[in-house]
């Protein structure tokens, strides 16, 4: 491990700056896209990829390691990561040999894939989703709509979850299908976030036409090809915990640095996230050792997830009610921003509402409503 | 005190087998035997716990007949007699007592007194909280004499000697009194905590023996272990009222379907489950400190205090709240859990209290 690192730290200290020096504003769209390819050859956003397919064949622990060195180092967070973690692997366990050509292309940036999967009528209820794929001869006739689709006016690609099988159970009739986003009748429009930023992107669907090669996985077993891979996902939430458990202390940090002293009110806030996210990362921590153990994780996820989701949320409220005055004027715009954009962390990856309802019925046996 | 030597293996068998113990010795109907008579002690599960178990020595070392562990063993032990709220002296007799002494660093007194309470075959308490008033100050008048008031003391009805911090000319001490001395007066209190009698105890010109020399950082030591100490109560009791108020939301049916059903009984249940995971995941944490990591083990302790006190609390309450109207009963155990729960909160500082020492040490205060 030691020396695994060592090489990544090694890759980092020569990369990152040259690609400062090309990108005067790394902000921008390209800029980004440029670091994921120097990430990408260097096998790095890939290492849990088993190795035929270009990756290091790695585990949790050491992703979650590298992962660590790669924050460390303040790089920018690759703009593909939904294509890397999650579409390139469906791709790898359930893909044909055709679409198996777009793994590389997803490490590398030539191709760049969204998912389609909530709509308008179908957010926490994902499986009711109504988007239709009709068979006429050896092509789906694709009808419906997509929402917050991340990254979509950016996308070649899309992940598309459709209706195949509207008379069977509804997890039982949904495929999933390989759709460019080029094909005609396709339309993306960005939503607009009320951050003022536009993330995700709503997709029209009118009579989009592709070949029924495109099926990933077997015809109406879409919902298993696509969550089966959201497995390892489960461990991300735990390095969530300790940077959240860093976040909040660095915040006390530069309170105690300001000039005028806070509320005693204010600071009471502060040491009961500090108490919150201490253990909150005891819980990361100890989930980590768990996977490092070779035993996978239960319902320490869905608690973290839980407890991550509501403290983010109260530090971006507390950084809002430090900066006062400043904060409504947008003379403090990170408070400001950070405010409203913390508002999706209860709602984005699932809803809290739908964690705690989980976790009742999953963990603690409840009934269904 | 030690660092844990056991493996996590080792400890999950210590938990089953002591689970067992108390399911068989200290049912609920047997802590309400124990509670009406009055005894203020359940003799059977005491010898159980003492002479079989050997649980009042985990914290005493070898050489003194204990068992020579630490913290992370006893927080187990503390957890299971809390989910069963067994009436014993656990706490202030093999916990806050042994460590008290030890922490003294006085040889004679660790010969004398260790073992006695290693074997259970002694009972003793340690008075932290002064009484309404004055401080509880020790003068030397040709031998110790300790003037002052205690409130809060832990069993002192049922002990025969108190440890008592009191004030010194010079700073702080840790003193011993015989509980049945002149000058001392035990007096039980109307505590809320039916399961663990407190009592006043007052002392006029009481004769006292002198433990180890300045007391000072060592009380703060043994707050910081007492944090931990009553945090491992209030996890066993929050891991017990969670599971009997999901099996009272799976069985209780109302409109047609079991109340578990509607999501605000739900939610709060699954918010229960994510505190008792937390607690737990920090006492564990708090319990496994190398108690020679003097900054870590304070700063371990403040957290678990702080995070305890404030959830603990809240799940007693929603228990009662999701048993609706039996929940009030003096008939439903939920109340029993809330006094202890509500008395852990209080010992070492709740959680206002222990933010506070957090906001000291992050530089938020001065």
């Amino acid at each position: 491990m030691e020396a695994l690192l060592a090489e990544l730290r090694e890759f980092l200290t020569k990369e990152f700056p040259a690609w400062c020096a090309k990108w005067p504003d790394g902000e921008i769209w390209e800029a980004k896209l440029d670091w994921q390819r120097t990430m990408a050859e260097g096998r790095w956003s890939t290492a849990t990829w088993p190795q035929e397919f270009g990756g290091r064949g790695l585990g949790t622990i050491e992703m979650l390691a590298i992962e660590d060195v790669v924050a460390q180092y303040g790089v920018p967070q690759i703009p593909g990561m939904i294509g890397v973690k999650n579409v390139a692997p469906t791709l790898m366990r359930f893909g044909t040999e055709e679409q198996r050509k777009s793994v590389a292309r997803i490490a590398n940036t030539d191709e760049f894939w969204c998912q389609g999967f909530s709509e308008p009528g179908a957010g926490s209820d994902l499986a009711s989703l109504r988007t239709r794929a009709v068979i006429d001869g050896d092509e789906f006739v694709i009808n419906g709509q997509k929402v917050w689709t991340s990254n979509g006016m950016y996308s070649t690609h899309m992940q598309l979850l459709a209706r195949t099988d509207p008379d069977a159970p509804k997890h039982k009739g949904i495929s999933a299908i390989v759709v460019p986003i080029n094909t005609p009748g396709l339309e993306v429009r960005p939503i607009k976030q009320i951050n003022g930023g536009a993330e995700f992107a709503e997709v029209f669907f009118t009579d989009v036409r592709v070949p029924v090669a495109n099926l990933i996985g077997p015809l109406n077993e879409g919902w298993n090809v696509t969550m089966t891979t959201l497995g390892h996902e489960r461990a991300g939430v735990a390095v969530f915990a300790g940077r959240l458990e860093q976040r909040i202390r660095n915040l006390i940090e530069d309170v105690t640095k300001q000039d005028t002293p806070v509320s005693p009110i204010l600071s009471d806030q502060l040491a009961e996230h500090y108490v919150e996210s201490r253990v909150l990362g005891m819980m990361g921590s100890q989930m980590l050792a768990k996977i490092a153990d070779g035993v996978t994780p239960g319902s320490e996820s869905s608690v973290i997830k839980m407890v991550w989701s509501e403290l983010s949320q109260q530090v971006d409220t507390t950084i809002m009610q430090l900066s006062g005055v400043e904060g409504i004027t947008g003379d403090d715009n990170e408070a400001k921003s950070g405010y409203l954009s913390a508002r999706s962390a209860t709602i984005a990856a699932g809803t809290s509402d739908i964690v705690k309802n989980i976790i009742g019925d999953r963990v603690l046996g409840l009934p269904r409503d | 005190m030690n660092i844990s030597t056991t493996t996590p293996s080792e400890r999950a068998d210590f938990r089953a087998s002591l689970r067992n113990f108390f399911e068989d010795i200290s049912p609920e109907s047997r802590v309400r035997e124990v509670i009406a008579s009055g005894s203020g002690v359940d003799e059977k599960v005491w010898r159980g716990l003492t002479t079989d178990l050997g649980v009042s020595g985990l914290l005493i070392p070898e050489e003194f007949g204990g068992q020579g562990m630490s913290m992370a063993e006893m927080a187990i032990a503390l957890e299971e007699a809390a989910r069963a709220i067994a009436v014993v002296p656990l706490l202030a007799s093999s916990v806050l007592a042994p460590l008290a002494i030890q922490l003294a660093g006085d040889t004679a007194a660790n010969a004398e007194l260790l073992p006695v309470l290693a074997d259970g075959s002694d009972i003793m308490t340690v008075a932290l909280l002064d009484g309404a008033g004055a401080s509880t100050v020790a003068r030397d008048e040709n031998g110790w004499n300790i003037y002052g008031s205690k409130t809060a003391v832990l069993n002192a009805n049922i002990a025969n000697r108190i440890l008592v911090i009191a004030t010194t000319p010079k700073g702080t001490g840790l003193f011993l009194v015989d509980a049945q001395a002149s000058g001392v007066v035990v007096t039980p209190q109307n505590s809320l905590d039916l399961t663990r009698p407190t009592s006043l105890v007052t002392f006029e010109g009481a004769a006292a023996t002198r433990i180890g020399a300045e007391y000072s950082e060592a009380l703060q030591l043994l707050n910081a272990f007492g944090r931990i100490a009553v945090s491992a109560e209030m996890l066993g009791m929050s891991e017990k009222l969670m599971e009997i108020s999901v099996e009272y939301a799976k069985t209780r049916v109302q409109f047609g379907k079991p109340i578990g059903a509607f999501q605000a009984i739900k939610h709060r249940c699954s918010e229960m489950f994510a505190h008792v995971e937390s607690m737990r995941a920090a006492v564990e944490a708090a319990s496994l400190v190398n108690p020679s990591d003097k900054a870590v083990l304070h700063e371990q302790a403040l957290v678990v205090k702080a995070y305890s006190a404030r959830f603990a609390p809240w799940i007693a309450e929603a228990t009662i709240q999701v048993h609706g109207g039996i929940g009030f009963t003096w008939e439903h155990c939920a109340h029993l859990y809330l006094r202890r729960v509500k008395t852990d909160e209080i010992l070492f500082g709740d959680a206002l209290a222990c933010r506070f020492q957090l906001q000291q040490l992050l530089g938020l205060i001065a």
